[in-house]
């Protein structure tokens, strides 16, 4: 009985390493959005009007047809490249090398017609780290007021005042 | 993925009912997130662990985590409930974004499937202002409730 923990404790890292090595090895293979879009590139014809959405780089833009040349950004696979009719959407500040999120529908081969489209910017990608830096004292705050660690038993103890 | 103020905020504002065990949904929200860490791996391994630790960031993966956690406290069952539900926000919020590269596997590993609601942009600030907001609305209704039932 003394020990149940610890047997329960290295079963269930045992089942999560086998899942996490589970994982690393057939993701590539199984998700299923590098599946679609491998499918849908190689039979473009077949799959006109489906949906498809990605992530990708702009390779060149031209503001007067509408029209955008982007690479797709799913490293280590390789894409080709893939021209986007931008529509009504405003491409105005768009460039070459900018990140872009798009969602839209095939309409022939390597070409789609974007429904919607995000730039990504740098700068609120930081903002994500940098808004979660307050959360760390916050919940540490939040724990150790009411938690502390025995030592002696191994287990965390509420604090007395939280009795 | 909303950013670790957010989860923790919604958690807390979940779990403020429970009172003092709040801090345990609190931990639970940020359990899946642990996966996020996986660039300092890459750094030690000189590769990419990003798929290895993606279980992490999975319903099933997160409650093994709690699982783990639990055995460190006394009352493992309820640990493990507080820690879920925390878990349960974490998810739901993450569920609400939209992906271009697909959403959360939620039956991992029981399927690759994956799901969103396409809700928020991932980089929308505004959700956790919305947060932010909401926890202090919470906070100042229980800190009056507090102080009126101290005077009575």
């Amino acid at each position: 009985m003394k020990y149940i923990r610890l047997i329960l404790g290295l079963m269930v890292i045992i089942l999560l390493i086998s899942l996490m090595i589970y994982c690393s090895q057939e993701y590539a293979k199984n998700d299923p959005h590098i599946k679609k879009c491998k499918v849908l590139f190689q039979s473009s014809d077949y799959y006109n009007n489906t949906e498809i959405s990605f992530s990708a780089s702009i390779y060149w833009v031209n503001k007067t047809n509408h029209t955008l040349r982007v690479e797709i950004e799913e490293q280590p696979y390789r894409y080709p490249y893939i021209t986007i009719n931008t529509g009504n959407i405003d491409t105005q500040n768009l460039k070459k090398g900018d990140l872009i999120d798009v969602i839209g529908v095939l309409n022939g081969k390597n070409r789609m017609t974007a429904t919607k489209l995000w730039l990504d910017e740098p700068w609120k990608t930081d903002l994500i780290y940098l808004r979660s830096l307050p959360a760390v004292p916050f919940v540490l705050y939040l724990f150790f007021r009411t938690w502390k660690f025995n030592t002696t038993s191994w287990r965390f103890e509420r604090r007395k005042k939280n009795a | 993925m909303p950013d670790w103020l957010t989860h923790s905020l919604v958690a807390w504002i979940t779990g403020k009912p429970i009172k003092q065990e709040v801090s345990l949904v609190v931990i639970g929200s940020l359990i899946p997130d642990i996966f996020k860490l996986h660039p300092i791996f890459d750094w030690f391994v000189k590769g990419d662990t990003q798929n290895f630790f993606l279980p992490l960031h999975t319903p099933v993966g997160a409650l093994l985590i709690a699982c783990v956690i639990s055995l460190f406290f006394h009352d493992i069952k309820k640990t493990i409930v507080l820690l879920g539900i925390g878990i349960t926000t974490h998810v739901i919020l993450d569920l609400s974004l939209v992906n271009v590269s697909g959403g959360m596997l939620m039956l991992f590993p029981f399927s690759w499937d994956e799901w969103q609601l396409s809700l928020i942009r991932i980089d929308d600030y505004m959700i956790t202002i919305y947060a932010i907001i909401a926890a202090v609305v919470v906070y100042s209704i229980y800190f009056i409730y507090e102080k009126k039932k101290l005077t009575q």
